[in-house]
């Protein structure tokens, strides 16, 4: 499901500039974490003193796909690409805008892969903000599968 | 102390900066309904203000899309690790250092 999202905000990216997705993105590694989350003051990235077992401190290396989706965050914190769209001066994206919207994804966020939950929180982003809409995402991802 | 404080946005209003360094703080429990950062773990623990890092835009709106502005004092709190980990081995003198913003501080004179 993400790939298609994936290649629809990689279409938009597009109109708004001049960036185009180049390979398919390879398929993701979702991790999830046992245990509970009793406590719903506490966001799913909230993870400090939890026991999480043993961490993994090898190199993680990003796929491509995976550093397209934080390049395309960057760009749209750039007013000028909003100016491309008619949202003149205004940034499409903002640090703790898109970290609220990954924390929101609840579950998701820790079932989903780190750049699956940027591009997950980035198309929430735009819908929140009237960019896009869900259907037109939608559609653009039923049309690569 | 706030009279050095640098500002970084053009605004108004400006928020005072409440605590002074050395001042003895409580991170407040789960008082916002948006964009809450403080970790998990600090909350309800005290510790000390070790430095006014300035002001900054606030999270909690910047969350939304808005400005963020009035910005808010920020500051770095110090808090003993046995305070946070009851059952910490380590060395009673070491220190965790969390950055907060004013909002999500009260006063403790307990």
């Amino acid at each position: 499901m993400t790939h298609h999202l994936y290649f629809s905000l990689i279409e938009f990216m597009a109109q708004t500039g001049k960036d185009q997705q180049s390979k398919a993105p390879s398929a993701p590694n979702p991790s999830l974490l046992p245990g509970q989350w009793p406590d719903p003051y506490r966001g799913p990235h909230d993870m400090g003193g939890l026991a999480a077992g043993p961490v993994d401190t090898g190199d993680h290396a990003l796929e491509e796909w995976e550093k397209r989706c934080w390049a395309i965050n960057g760009l749209l914190r750039d007013p000028a690409r909003g100016a491309a769209i008619g949202r003149a001066n205004e940034a499409l994206s903002g640090l703790d805008e898109s970290r609220r919207h990954a924390e929101e994804l609840g579950d998701r966020y820790r079932a989903l892969a780190y750049g699956e939950r940027a591009m997950h929180a980035l198309a929430r982003m735009l819908i929140n903000r009237g960019v896009l809409t869900a259907d037109e995402i939608t559609a653009r991802m039923e049309a690569h599968r | 102390m706030s009279a050095t404080v640098p500002i970084r946005n053009q605004v108004s209003e400006t928020v005072p900066v409440r605590y002074q360094v050395g001042e003895r703080v409580r991170v407040r429990h789960a008082v916002s309904g948006g964009h809450l950062r403080t970790p998990h773990y600090c909350r309800g623990h005290t510790g000390v203000i070790e430095r006014v890092c300035g002001r900054f835009p606030n999270p909690e709106e910047l969350a939304f899309g808005h400005s963020g502005l009035p910005s808010l004092p920020l500051y770095r709190v110090r808090f003993r690790s046995r305070e946070l980990w009851p059952d910490y081995q380590e060395s009673e003198n070491d220190m965790i250092e969390i950055e907060i913003f004013q909002h999500w501080l009260e006063a403790d004179h307990g």
